[in-house]
């Protein structure tokens, strides 16, 4: 229950950590934006280095890292399959009923797989090295023109904090109850399906009733301490952009440049289909073979 | 074999992340039939982690956890986990949390029913459960548990357990938010279990007054190892120990401390209020017959009066002196006697 690597904190207190969440929130839409334009191999290989240097200096190791796929890794195979047999371009290789095997689609699969991965790994990334609360606090921020026309900002945000700070009490809560059950003799991995269910609910009642119960106590504590009493609250923790963030800032616009120039300045014919700079790059094997 | 007995025990905690935690390191312990423990530490000094091992709801790392006949750690044949928990009931932290059914005799009935016992013998069960626990079978069978209050819900969870007629029974800090009236009912309720239903009787607390009231064995844990593991009875000899580990020393043995070094030399082992009182109706005979001895037309009537009750504020000695014109009540209080 409590080794959910998706969406953990991960401390180790390295440089990314040490960036302006804002930045960080901005960074990786950026990068999952840009990540579908990419065309090359060659681009699929920089955007590799870019990771694996981002995860060299953020100390996250790799296992923690690559536990964040495996949780996706059934929709990611699933995805690549579909692709696989159902993509109609290019020269075909296997045909049997609906399904068509081309190079474009192995092609084509290949790099929608490693598309995905990569974006799984970067945004895992993002909640890696950032804490809830330094999350919340750049929604907030990003939100901001959103006040002007009377949406509240900061209560979105507060719910979305209490709503992630209640995660972890209520899984821990779970553990108790199902521990609790389990004492009183109860079996949750035994019997037919609608039994199985029917015994989940002697751990989904307390659950919902602490669930709200958690939830009062905390409305009730907002309003001892007058929450809402100022319309101009200030912040304990001030954000700040710093070097660090420009230098980021930089290095991933080096990237995107890349990923562009390559899916639109290098135009390849439509016969072959290596794309982008792998065409020329096969083009130069070729004619360094001739030689 | 009846009790249990745990061999180089160690656990860790979300191993191999940043947020490993060592919470038991290489204990070793052998519980026999009929005793009554009391667990003392701080949080997180491994003592849940312990009680859960006996009961199979976390496996054992390294170590071996036997509990009477069945060995927990065991690969094949796979441990008898059904039988283990008839044997072993276990009340957690706020067991009202984990009531769930909309009458009062279901949710009791809730372990039996998956014992898959007859429907007349589960009755029987709540039936006894709940008068044991002091809750009118007629009167509050159709009930719903969410509708009690604290104290009441308690007693209900707890009664959930006590249906199953574990012989070792559990408890983890089962007096922890009650008013002072709920906990001197929790605390008549397990001495009364011990007596009724369960010969051993395992019960996690951080009040040491608590604990010393009934328990006769004392295990302190500190920093996932057993720092101790005595007779209750020579608690006393250990004040310092537990000071250094930042844990309470008994109040009894807190007074009877301050008494001796202002001179009141009381005899014997003091650890409980009790123990306090007759040490100290003792000592104030003796002085009443050396009194006597000296001016024999006088006539001293003692009284003392120690109450421990679950703040532990109120403990008073009072002895008056009918020599003097106006009574002489001369009261010691706590506060007084710890200056």
């Amino acid at each position: 229950m409590r080794d959910i690597a998706f969406g953990q904190y991960y401390p180790t207190g390295s440089p990314i950590h040490r960036l302006d969440p804002r930045a960080k929130l901005i960074f990786s839409l950026l990068y999952m934006i840009f990540i579908f334009f990419a065309k090359s191999y060659l681009v699929y290989l920089t955007i590799f280095t870019f990771i694996a240097v981002t995860t060299l200096i953020s100390r996250v190791p790799f296992r923690a890292v690559l536990k964040s796929i495996k949780v996706v890794l059934i929709l990611l195979i699933f995805t690549g399959m579909l692709n696989l047999f159902m993509y109609r371009d290019g020269n075909v290789l296997a045909e049997w009923w609906i399904f068509r095997i081309t190079d474009k689609g192995i092609d084509f699969s290949i790099k929608i797989m490693l598309r995905l991965a990569f974006l799984i790994i970067g945004t895992s990334m993002l909640t890696f090295t950032t804490t809830p609360t330094e999350m919340t606090d750049g929604i907030e921020w990003l939100l901001t023109p959103l006040k002007y026309i009377k949406v509240p900002v900061h209560d979105i945000a507060l719910t979305m904090s209490t709503a992630l700070r209640l995660i972890p009490s209520l899984m821990e809560e779970t553990d108790k109850i199902i521990m609790a059950q389990k004492a009183r003799g109860a079996a949750f991995d035994t019997g037919k399906i609608h039994e199985r269910a029917k015994s989940m609910i002697p751990i989904l009642i307390p659950l919902f009733v602490s669930a709200l119960r958690r939830a009062d106590e905390l409305a009730d504590a907002l309003d001892a301490r007058c929450y809402n009493a100022t319309p101009h609250r200030t912040k304990m923790k001030k954000l700040s952009f710093s070097y660090r963030d420009a230098i980021a800032f930089l290095v991933l616009a080096a990237l995107i440049c890349f990923i562009m120039v390559d899916a639109y300045h290098f135009i390849t014919p439509d016969t072959s289909i290596a794309s982008g700079l792998d065409y020329y790059l096969v083009e130069w094997i070729k004619s360094l073979i001739a030689k | 074999m009846q009790g249990i007995e745990i061999k180089n025990l160690s656990y860790t905690y979300s191993k191999k992340t940043p947020y490993e935690k060592l919470a038991l390191d290489d204990v070793s312990l052998s519980i026999n039939e009929g005793d009554f423990i009391g667990i003392l530490g701080h949080t997180g000094s491994g003592k849940s982690t312990l009680i859960l091992h006996i009961n199979a709801l976390i496996k054992a790392q390294t170590g071996s956890v036997k509990v009477m006949d069945i060995d927990l750690t065991q690969k094949r044949p796979k441990p008898d986990l059904k039988r283990l928990r008839t044997e072993v009931g276990m009340v957690f932290q706020y067991p009202e949390h984990q009531l769930f059914d909309d009458t009062i005799e279901k949710d009791i009935g809730f372990g039996p029913k998956n014992l898959k016992l007859p429907a007349d013998e589960i009755k029987q069960r709540v039936r006894e459960s709940m008068e044991l626990v002091g809750l009118d079978y007629n009167d509050f069978k159709d009930r719903s548990p969410f509708d009690l209050s604290g104290g009441q819900k308690r007693r209900v969870a707890i009664a959930g357990v006590i249906a199953m007629r574990p012989k070792i029974l559990i408890l983890d800090e089962p007096t922890a938010g009650l008013d002072p009236e709920g906990k001197e009912h929790i605390l008549t309720l397990i001495t009364r279990l011990k007596a009724e239903i369960s010969p051993t009787v395992i019960v996690i607390s951080h009040d040491i007054d608590e604990i010393t009231r009934f328990a006769t064995r004392l295990i302190v844990f500190n920093k996932a190892k057993i720092a101790f593991d005595i007779p209750m009875t020579e608690l006393f000899k250990h004040e310092k120990e537990l000071v250094a580990m930042g844990l309470e020393v008994p109040l009894a043995v807190r007074v009877a401390r301050s008494l001796r070094s202002k001179g009141i030399e009381l005899e014997g082992n003091i650890t409980t209020p009790h123990d306090l009182e007759n040490a100290v109706v003792d000592y104030y005979n003796k002085k009443h017959f050396d009194d006597k001895l000296n001016s024999p037309t006088n006539s001293v009537s003692i009284t003392s009066n120690i109450k421990n009750n679950a703040s532990g504020e109120n403990l008073s000695i009072a002895y008056s002196d009918n020599s003097s014109a106006t009574p002489n009540d001369n009261t010691i209080s706590e506060k007084e006697v710890l200056r």
